[in-house]
């Protein structure tokens, strides 16, 4: 499907970049990988006929370590490049591993993770075309007022499905976004409302420049559910980090749920059980349960929200059991 | 066992290497000068009166070359099925109703792609909304909404009247239900008092949804008419010859003056055989604007408005004696045809067809229906009714087994057919039938005994399981233009041509084709040229959509090659003061067939023949029809009369693991054996097991052409799942050869009917690993996990139900 | 309006006029001729429009042809050295990891920068390397054997 007749700016610098968003009265879009915007734009989802490409800001594709013994990987940075990365295996392998699930070998060579941070909320409804969107009633999401997964609902309920997402969360990280009003550094979870019409709280006039990801706490781990093991989008991906106290039992442990809901959330009644005790194999069937009790879960395309349900409680016990067990180790 | 010097041998394609380069030129890269892009305006409803088209804006824009609309094709009526009982229901664009999302209302040729898009939107069309119906079942009602009024009745024939049937009168008696396309019942014995007499009667239900062909290439045309009338087309097609025949029928033209070019096919598997309105289309805004149009449809517009597999609901009823013996079953199958007739007569003909060469069946009483839904329209796909009935049939017999305490493999060899047996109704004779030794060699080959006794495979989280299934599929079927020829000319230097019209979508034909030519001929595959496809140079072919392509095209071909042959030895024969009987023609010469050093280049015999017989150069033809002798089709309706002459067998044996937590199946290992006669190249057949294997996984596994109320949800690769690189199973193949007479070298069927055996194979594994019985295709994770749940009641607390809930964010 | 851009192309560089919204692929094949890379899908999901940008396999049909300005493309087309084919190419002739070929010429590529990687690679490495690329014809089995066979030649 041919593109919409779209000018595409490539400025050098990122002051110049502020800049260039400026334009078209707030409607000109940040592209970097491209990899989701192409789509978007292909599908005629965005409105945006101005596309600004941070593709040449070289500065924004780095991972150092921090003084603080953490990470910061710039936004442009490959998916690819996250993926093998030594310095992220070492200190955040939930990073590491959710990078390299994210869809194909050639959309991780390209796609960045600023994109997948920012990456635009996901429904079977939305990610069509425009002819398909056009045999329907115009959804919130795309400025009507139905839902079309929830029936009667109020409001949007598509998904954030990246698979970063969730691993950066359990790793406590933070991003730092740029405009030319100046820069200010967000708690990633506060990057989502829970609103699938604007599913991120980062302003049209902003780039997302860095992530930074403090000192690792214990192991970390992402799992993935899709029905296959490339190219789709997760069903359900759960991230979790453990550490394990002198006394031999579980001393801190985060949660995330990603894809099940309007945004990425945390397990917090699973992460209050495993508190203090040992991570065995009743605890964490437990753990599971209770997780699924306490999220919500929108049917996706082919994924009725039972079966997601389900899933969450045995990602929740896989992603905690592997991450316990390296915390083990280490310990 | 005969040692040939060319054939059975794993030779490498002789298209590999225009292929690997990237000069291969397939129907989407066909690009002429002054080429127009074409585009199609789609109805976005399912059932809708056209009350009026306004396309005078898009005419004005600047850069539109010409705009259709229904009117324009109103003469131009056709369909894959047209018989004086199935009249031909479609139209390129629609007349006075659209029928399904999608279905073509208006087409536009403008400058670029652009400008024809931009065209589309500007085209004003006004619909009356009627009600729709999507399932079968519900269409079937005699208070349904009306798909077809049935007043397809004008003046012109249909295209099998055409082709020699004589037009007798459409009995709409039989048809017992509303809105059917097609209507089959067959029966013989008395299938009520075997039931009586039978030690167990098992009855159960199935289900298949609709799947796509997913060829990786999407279908394109690009059209071009030269000063003189004649219409050029570069299309993906599975047969020219049917493609020129009915564009010369609704264009009105001579034969000759429509020319189908040879361009390379990425794949078909069954979609690219019928005549699109895409493509008349081209043809008629290439017309008009006097310069070549090209139309090439998006992926989606590939899924939704190209043809996908009948989905289908399959009762069947089974009576067997106490050792398993099958004595009677009673079918009804039926098929959603979508929202024209596609090929919903036909599949329905083939669930009794394909169905009945497996097992022996006494006693038998079959209803097929094809039913019109204001659904995507559904054609022929890999197998067409064959995946669906082996589904059920097999499903169900391993549940009879289980019943009886017996092994599955037992029951299915007391019930597969001999060669010699004579398949009930349609009077074909089964010169070969290998069907009980790809049984046991597969049975063996898969470790089904060690397996099934191994009590540890159930144990646990992931579970393990093996399951078993055989098919049967025809070497062509009667349809246009009923036979194949070959022509060979020889050339000077020893080499040959080799003109066949049977087109290569990846199935392999021209190579294999050349290895018969050069094996009859003594020389080597590389000094054969093939020049394929093209309405214009080759002579007619079948087409490659009917399993003929080996049996039918290939016995053309070896008559050509030896008939060229046979005028080397005319000639050496005087050249060498020998017998012509003598003679026999190897590494590239002909030799006396005892004393090999009496020989004679074959270049030197040509130029001879040149000399000596007033410039004969030796140019030969051979031909077959489909079924040698029948000049009648059976009847679709009663299925009745011969219908091939040899039909391929298979036997699939698969391995799966079951995640019990995630639902998720994964094919371990596919052990498959198939009679194909003889493997004229063991490597393209082996690679057409594994395609059928892997294309089969999918439509078993993960792949489900998804609808709600008409919409095709997942329209797209990223949620259509096709198997990637890492579903691949581990392969065992085996080839059973059992040399049939009626084939080339004893070849058949080889291609499409092996995707039929694994889908039970895999339904019956899942259930040998988890008890688990599941009726539905595709087994899905999804669809493991509900029938857990619907097994095991201490989920409750889970709460499946199918509500979405609220979400809690935080 | 078109722009006039520099884009080196299989070591050549050629001065092509593109509209902003044209993507590499639609610059490959109907810009430059090059019809060797396939569009499948053209939306990200197959792996047919696989090149290689910089030595990566990349999806041409999900970038605008501007964004491979500075960048080295590699096509199917630039493989062969003159009438040479590389190990590649010979090992899916000759292994019939080719039916229809729709895909090949983007499995080929994938498997170049997995072998430029890693010279042996392992049979899971091979599966998820080519694991962007689908194919509906072969089954994968002989397209990993071909790889397999074409890393042994080249060691």
């Amino acid at each position: 499907m041919r593109l919409p007749k779209t000018e595409c700016v490539y400025p050098s610098t990122l002051e110049e970049a502020c800049s260039c968003l400026m334009q078209d009265e707030g409607q000109a879009k940040v592209i970097a990988g491209g990899t989701d915007v192409v789509v978007a734009l292909k599908q005629r989802r965005l409105a945006t006929r101005n596309l600004v490409s941070i593709s040449c800001l070289r500065e924004l594709s780095f991972i150092s370590s921090t003084e603080a013994r953490g990470l910061a990987i710039g936004a442009m940075t490959t998916l690819s490049e996250i993926a093998r990365s030594n310095a992220v295996r070492e200190t955040c392998p939930s990073l590491a591993v959710a990078a390299s699930r994210v869809a194909s070998p050639q959309i991780r060579n390209v796609g960045t993770i600023g994109g997948n941070i920012a990456l635009d909320s996901r429904c079977w409804y939305y990610n069509q075309s425009s002819f398909w969107r056009s045999t329907r009633p115009l959804c919130f999401k795309t400025g009507g007022d139905v839902c079309h997964v929830v029936k009667g609902g109020k409001r949007c309920y598509s998904l954030v499905s990246a698979d970063t997402i969730p691993a950066l969360m359990v790793a406590g990280a933070s991003v730092e976004l740029v405009s030319q009003a100046g820069s200010r550094a967000l708690p990633i979870e506060d990057v989502y409302t829970g609103d699938g019409q604007t599913p991120t709280t980062i302003r049209t006039d902003e780039i997302l420049t860095r992530v930074l990801i403090p000192a690792p706490i214990g192991a970390s781990i992402y799992v993935k559910n899709a029905y296959r093991e490339t190219i789709d989008f997760p069903i359900v991906g759960v991230a979790a980090v453990v550490s394990h106290g002198s006394n031999g039992m579980i001393e801190h442990v985060r949660l995330v749920v990603g894809a099940a809901t309007t945004a990425p959330v945390r397990a917090k009644a699973a992460e209050r059980l495993l508190i203090g005790r040992e991570a065995s194999e009743e605890l964490l069937e437990e753990a599971g349960r209770v997780a699924v009790k306490e999220l919500g879960a929108i049917r996706n395309i082919f994924a009725s929200s039972a079966y997601k349900r389900r899933v969450i409680g045995v990602l929740v016990k896989t992603a905690v059991q592997q991450a316990a067990s390296i915390s083990r180790v280490n310990h | 066992m005969t040692e040939y010097a060319v054939i059975g041998k794993g030779l490498p394609r002789i298209d590999g290497m225009a292929k690997v380069t990237g000069q291969a030129k397939y129907s989407v890269d066909v690009k002429l000068s002054r080429q127009l892009h074409g585009k199609i305006l789609r109805s976005p409803h399912a059932h809708a009166r056209i009350l009026s088209i306004d396309t005078r804006a898009a005419e004005r824009l600047s850069g539109v070359k010409a705009v259709l609309t229904g009117t324009d094709v109103s003469h131009m009526r056709y369909a894959f099925v047209d018989t004086p009982r199935y009249p031909a229901d479609g139209h390129p664009l629609a007349q006075d109703k659209v029928r399904y999302i999608g279905d073509e209302v208006a087409a536009v040729a403008a400058v670029d792609e652009d400008t024809a898009l931009e065209a589309l939107d500007l085209i004003r069309v006004d619909y009356e909304l009627l009600p729709a119906v999507f399932t079968a079942e519900e269409a079937m009602e005699f208070d349904a909404p009306l798909i077809h009024d049935r007043d397809y009745a004008d003046d012109s024939s249909s295209a099998w009247e055409d082709w020699g049937v004589s037009r007798t009168a459409t009995s709409l008696a039989d048809y017992d239900r509303n809105n059917l396309s097609g209507r089959t019942h067959v029966s013989f014995g008395d299938v009520d008092d075997a039931f009586k007499r039978s030690y167990l009667v098992r009855e159960d239900r199935f289900e298949t949804k609709a799947t796509a062909h997913a060829a990786l290439e999407p279908h394109a045309a690009v059209a071009d008419w030269d000063a003189g009338g004649k219409l050029n087309m570069y299309i993906g097609s599975m047969s020219v010859f049917y493609k020129r025949f009915i564009l010369a029928k609704i264009f009105g033209l001579p034969a000759q003056n429509v020319r189908v070019h040879k361009t390379w096919v990425g794949g078909a598997f069954g979609g690219k055989v019928d005549v699109f309105p895409y493509e008349v289309a081209a043809a008629l805004l290439s017309q008009r604007t006097a310069r070549p149009v090209k139309i090439e449809l998006t992926r989606e517009e590939v899924f939704t408005t190209t043809r996908q597999r009948h989905p289908t609901i399959i009762h069947i009823k089974t009576g067997v004696a106490r050792d398993g013996t099958i004595l009677g079953q009673e079918y009804k199958f039926i098929a959603d045809n979508g929202a024209y007739r596609g090929s919903g007569a036909i599949v329905i003909f083939l669930g009794y067809a394909m169905n009945i060469p497996v097992y022996r069946v006494p006693n038998l009483r079959y209803d097929g229906y094809s039913v019109y839904t204001n659904n995507p329209i559904r054609g022929p796909q890999r197998g067409h009714g064959a995946p669906q009935m082996r589904f059920a049939v097999d499903s169900q017999l391993h549940m009879i087994a289980e019943e009886l305490g017996r092994d599955p493999v037992d029951v299915a060899l007391k019930n597969a057919r001999d060669p010699g047996e004579v398949i009930p109704s349609i009077e074909d004779v089964l010169h070969t039938c290998g069907t009980k030794e790809c049984i046991r060699g597969a049975a063996k080959a898969s470790g089904w005994k060690e397996k099934r006794a191994d009590l540890t495979r159930r144990q646990g989280r992931k579970k393990r399981g093996i399951g078993m299934s055989a098919c049967a599929m025809f070497s062509g079927g009667a349809y246009y233009p009923f036979a194949s020829a070959a022509i060979v000319k020889l050339e000077e230097d020893g080499g040959a041509t080799l003109f066949i019209g049977a087109i290569d979508f990846g199935q392999g034909c021209d190579t294999t084709m050349a290895q018969i030519a050069a094996e009859e001929l003594g020389i080597r595959l590389e000094d054969i040229k093939v020049v394929s496809g093209d309405t214009e140079t080759c002579p007619i072919d079948v087409g490659n959509f009917l399993g003929g392509g080996t049996l039918v095209t290939g016995t053309a071909v070896k008559e050509a090659a030896a008939a060229a042959r046979e005028k080397l030895f005319e000639v050496a024969a005087e050249m060498l003061d020998v017998s012509p009987e003598l003679l026999v023609a190897r590494d590239g010469h002909v030799r006396h067939h005892l004393h090999e050093e009496v020989s004679l280049p074959i270049s030197r015999v040509v130029r001879q023949s040149v000399v000596k017989n007033d410039g004969n150069p030796i140019i030969c033809m051979g031909h077959r029809q489909i079924v040698k002798g029948v000049d009648r089709y059976p009847s679709l309706a009663k299925a009745k009369g011969r219908w091939t002459d040899a039909y391929g067998f298979a036997a699939h044996f698969a391995e799966v693991e079951v995640d019990t937590e995630t639902g998720h199946v994964a094919l371990l290992k596919a052990t498959t054996y198939h009679d194909c006669g003889y493997p004229i190249n063991r490597q393209i057949v082996e690679g057409q097991v594994e395609g059928c294997v892997s294309n089969a996984q999918g439509q078993a596994l993960s792949e489900s052409i998804d609808l709600e109320d008409g919409h095709l949800m997942n329209a797209s690769f990223l949620t259509y799942r096709l198997p990637t690189s890492l579903d691949t199973p581990c392969y065992a193949d085996g080839i059973v050869e059992t040399n049939d007479p009626n084939g080339p070298f004893g070849a058949k069927e080889v291609g499409e009917g092996a995707l039929a055996g694994l889908l039970a194979a895999v339904a019956n594994a899942i259930y040998d690993a988890t008890g688990l019985r599941i009726k539905e295709l595709p087994i899905t994770p999804d669809s493991i996990l509900r029938a857990q749940a619907a097994r095991d009641q201490e989920n409750k607390a889970v709460g499946l139900t199918e509500a979405a809930v609220a979400p809690s964010i935080g | 309006m078109r722009r006039l851009i520099e884009i080196d192309v299989n070591g050549d560089v050629h001065d092509l006029a593109v509209l902003p919204h044209d993507t590499l692929l639609e610059a490959l094949r109907d810009g430059l001729g090059l019809t060797g890379t396939k569009k499948g899908c053209d939306e990200g999901t197959c792996g047919a429009c696989t090149v290689l940008l910089d030595g990566k396999p990349v999806l041409s049909c999900l970038m605008l042809a501007t964004d491979a300005v500075g960048r080295r493309v590699e096509t199917i087309e630039g493989q062969a050295l003159g009438d040479q084919t590389t190990n590649l190419q010979r090992a899916f002739v000759e292994k019939g990891a080719v039916q229809c070929g729709f895909c090949t010429p983007g499995f080929i590529l994938s498997a170049k920068a997995l072998l430029a990687e890693k010279p042996n690679p392992t049979e899971q490495e091979i599966k998820e390397a080519i694991s962007g690329n689908l194919c509906r014809c072969t089954g994968y089995v002989k397209i990993v054997d071909a790889i397999k066979a074409a890393a042994d030649a080249t060691s």
